[in-house]
């Protein structure tokens, strides 16, 4: 428990309301996506920058850590509290500070949701384009710190490719603006991306100056299917050699459609199908169409069975069908998803999935790999019993040989969830020693004592 | 040619005697930023594509290797740098250069820029608020820091969130944060259809045309606003372009244009006197000063000769929401680029202990602090 004579200076600063260390607010903030708690001490509610700083400054002159959080939906561990630690959460700082659609951007607060402000966008023909899954419900502070991405990655980017400027408070208590209103420009050396991605462990997010982009004036959609997982890679490779870039490549394997089958959402596809990828287009009007073209010609090759098109909401919808049935599917299969989102360069996306495919029967665990494969992105889920020890064994050593394969295939442990705590022990096997070391020197040099998101992003 | 070892060794003993040192790729960029006292690290004979293979998005190249070599090899397999890095090597006027120290190679025409060189300038071309800028395609990144040690960041894939994002820090840092080795960038593939039309506009109503065309899904790829015309480039599917024509209107120019605005070889950029690099919000509207003005980038980037006083040109940038570079026509002793804040200015300052303790990396290059 927090000393009560420290509570009471948060207090002074926030307001009792925004302050609490109750039994029952400190639970609803113990945990984030991660199958794991721990309670914290406090919960700090602060709605401005001025309080972020304030909090900063009294944190340090009293030693104690801080754990970040922005909707607690991140699945590494991120705003897993740190023992002792005070939670920092952002829902109170949710206002959008500029909407400027002439010179396309938008300047928020950290606790904005994520699809409110697409649709602040889009109410003036903009949109943001980053769309991770959990859009509904997170905050861009979690997606920032995360450098989240959803489907539109392929086309459009990741978070990091739409900030133009951050305003934050560094664990030394420093505020700092990065970046600038123009296109992504700034004096200096490129702190903003530095910090984008950073979870939490550099500084606190104040404020974020947003690029928006045109909504497209159309969105089509194709559903492909193919006799098995490399007839799928290889048509992904073509794909992206040719100039019409997708709006979505998303790739399910054989397990994926075998899951799909098992829980009754394969109606409609093919006899035959083994492996599907849902493809998108967007833009003008007109082009919509001829992209379309374009990417069924290079869609086309051995071991296809079928591509079918949507132009329509409902037409579209029904593609989809078996993939939004997915996420049930794998549920079916074992009540625990462990989710690796690893990434490889996209030509060596055949040979993990193949890799994939060769561990889960060696080990004897099921596999489900499925994701944004357009970017080589794959969401590989180890599904299992909490409570069977010896198979949790076995997905635990099925974990590691994952990791090391895709090292060797020149890929990196995650493309879009992050580290956290969850990922941080394999970070050694992706960076060298050396580059770790400089890493450590730059959390030092923004966060001298630590106490920023202690036991996140960098192994011990 | 791989010359880690030796250039290691070059930073090792520089790191030991706390000699200042001066990077050098092809000299194409020299005159940008401020000048630098130090012995000279050659980068042009570390050179060769360690990396490319057709089906592959990324490209790794070593930091001596010509662009231009980069350039023609991805022009071969139908694609490009998305950011069309500006080459700055090509003397005023008349032809290319030849490769090499003498043009030992005269049957390549070439320019002097190279790949390491266009990381570390961090500039882009006419595409770049549309594809993106040169840090926006960094991947990966080999460096020496400056004790010689050799890091890597980052790799070869499209999506990495393990560990900070080094590899772009890199890019636009002038040399001053690490000896650039390798870099893998990401490619894309050309387009299949490029058109560049041209309108009469003066610069308000330019910046009112852009800013209504931004909110549509135009192809636009490139702007160019100077003496009231107003160039566009679109490039995509044929269907889209000749769409995008029908609601832009204008008559079709030439494309040479582009290269010319990129390579500063309109006569623009001819003229003697200071040149000014102001990053402003696309929207903004002329500054109040004396002066030729050139737009590009939608309006975000503007190029303006003018005498007026430093002080004034980067106030009245700042006014407006930018910043001011002073690209051209300086003597490199003065400051050159928007000079930072406190805060900002320890942390550059720490970010550059930690990564080059001794202080021999092209010292001031960027700032006289760091
Ligand atoms: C169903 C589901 C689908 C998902 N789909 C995707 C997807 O498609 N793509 C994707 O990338 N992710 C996805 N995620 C993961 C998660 O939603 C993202 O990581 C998201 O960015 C987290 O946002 P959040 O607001 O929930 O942040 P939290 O989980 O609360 O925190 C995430 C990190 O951000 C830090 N943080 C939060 N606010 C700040 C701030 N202001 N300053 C500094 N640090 C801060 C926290 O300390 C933590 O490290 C999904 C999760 C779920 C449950």
């Amino acid at each position: 428990m927090l000393a009560p004579e420290i509570l009471a200076e948060f207090a002074a600063l926030l307001g009792p309301e925004r302050a609490r260390a109750d039994a029952d607010t400190r639970a609803l903030y113990a945990r984030d996506e991660t199958p794991r708690s721990c309670t914290p001490e406090a919960v700090l509610f602060p709605a401005s920058h001025d309080e972020v700083a304030g909090l900063v400054r009294l944190a340090l002159r009293h030693k104690l850590p801080l754990t970040p959080r922005g909707a607690g939906s991140g699945n590494v561990g991120g705003a897993l509290p740190a023992p002792g630690s005070l939670v920092v959460s952002f829902e109170c700082m949710n206002r959008v500070l500029e909407f400027d659609p002439d010179n396309r951007l938008v300047v928020v607060e950290p606790g904005v949701v994520t699809d409110d402000i697409d649709r602040l966008a889009r109410s003036k023909g903009l949109m943001y384009a980053p769309d991770p899954g959990s859009g509904a419900y997170c905050r861009i502070g979690g997606n920032l710190a995360m450098n989240a991405a959803g489907p539109r990655a392929v086309k459009y980017g990741a978070t990091r490719d739409h900030v133009l400027a951050l305003r934050a408070v560094t664990g030394a208590g420093r505020e700092i603006r990065t970046g600038s209103r123009t296109t992504k420009y700034a004096t200096g050396y490129d702190l903003t991306r530095l910090l984008v991605g950073s979870e939490g462990t550099l500084a606190l997010i104040t404020e974020a100056t947003l690029r928006l982009v045109p909504a497209p004036e159309r969105i089509a959609n194709l559903r492909v299917c193919y006799a098995g997982n490399r007839a799928a890679c290889e048509a992904i490779i073509r794909v992206m050699r040719q100039a019409v870039v997708p709006s979505a490549l998303e790739f399910m394997d054989r397990r994926s459609i075998e899951a799909i089958r098992a829980y009754g959402g394969a109606e409609g596809l093919p006899e035959g199908t083994r492996a599907v990828l849902m493809v998108a287009a967007d833009g003008a009007h007109d082009d919509v169409p001829r992209q379309i073209a374009a990417l069924e010609k290079a869609l086309a090759g051995e071991g296809l069975i079928e591509i079918q098109s949507g132009f329509t909401e409902e037409e579209i919808a029904r593609l989809w069908t078996a993939r939004k049935s997915l996420s049930m599917a794998v549920k079916k299969i074992a009540p625990l998803k462990i989710n690796e989102d690893v990434v490889v360069p996209v030509t060596r996306l055949a040979e993990l999935v193949e890799a994939i495919d060769a561990m889960g029967r060696r080990h004897r665990v099921p596999l489900v790999a499925f994701g944004h494969a357009g970017n080589g992105n794959l969401h590989v889920n180890i599904m299992v019993h909490q409570d069977d020890a010896e198979e949790m064994e076995r997905a635990r050593a099925c974990r590691r040989e994952l990791v090391e394969t895709v090292m060797r295939l020149a890929g990196s442990l995650s493309g879009e969830h992050g580290i956290g705590s969850e990922k941080r022990g394999f970070l050694p096997l992706e960076i060298e020693a050396d580059t770790l070391a400089l890493m450590r020197a730059l959390k030092q040099t923004f966060d001298p004592q630590g106490i920023l998101n202690p036991g996140k992003k960098l192994p011990d | 040619m791989n010359l880690t070892d030796h250039l290691q060794e070059q930073v090792r003993l520089a790191a030991e005697r706390g000699t200042p040192l001066a990077i050098r790729g092809g000299g194409s960029k020299a005159f940008y930023g401020r000048a630098v006292e130090g012995e000279p690290l050659e980068l042009a004979g570390h050179r060769g594509v360690v990396g490319h293979e057709p089906t592959e998005l990324v490209v790794t190249a070593r930091a001596g290797t010509p662009l231009a070599e980069l350039e023609a090899l991805l022009a071969e397999q139908g694609q490009m740098l998305p950011f069309e890095p500006p080459h700055f090597g090509i003397p005023l006027p008349g032809p290319l250069p030849l490769a090499g120290e003498g043009g030992k190679d005269a049957s390549r025409p070439i320019s002097i820029a190279t790949v390491g060189g266009m990381v570390a300038a961090g500039l882009s071309g006419p595409a770049r608020p549309w594809a993106g800028a040169v840090r926006d395609a960094v991947l990966g990144v080999k460096l020496l820091n400056g004790r010689g040690e050799v890091l890597t960041f980052g790799g070869q894939v499209m999506k990495n969130v393990a560990g900070y994002d080094l590899s772009r820090l890199m890019a636009g840092a002038l040399g001053t944060l690490g000896v650039i080795l390798e870099v893998s960038l990401k490619v894309i593939p050309k387009p299949a259809q490029v058109l560049t039309l041209v309108q009469e506009a003066s610069a308000p109503e330019a910046a009112a045309r852009l800013s209504a065309w931004g909110r549509l899904p135009l192809p636009i790829s490139a702007s160019l606003h100077l003496d009231g015309r107003l160039h566009i480039r679109l490039s995509g599917t044929g269907l889209g372009v000749a769409a995008a024509r029908n609601a832009i209107g204008g008559e079709a120019a030439d494309d040479a244009v582009w290269a010319g605005v990129r390579e500063q070889r309109l006569d623009f950029f001819r003229a003697e006197g200071p040149l000014w690099r102001l990053s402003l919000p696309p929207a903004a509207p002329a500054l109040d000063l004396a002066g030729a003005t050139l737009a590009e980038w939608g309006g975000a980037l503007r190029w303006l000769r003018t005498e007026a006083p430093a002080a004034k040109v980067r106030a009245a940038a700042a006014v407006a929401g930018g910043h001011a570079t002073l690209f051209r026509g300086h003597d490199g002793t003065g400051e050159v680029f928007h000079p930072l804040p406190p805060a900002a200015l320890i942390l550059h300052r720490r970010l550059k202990q930690a990564l080059d303790p001794e202080g021999i990396l092209n010292p001031g290059r960027m700032y006289a602090e760091l």
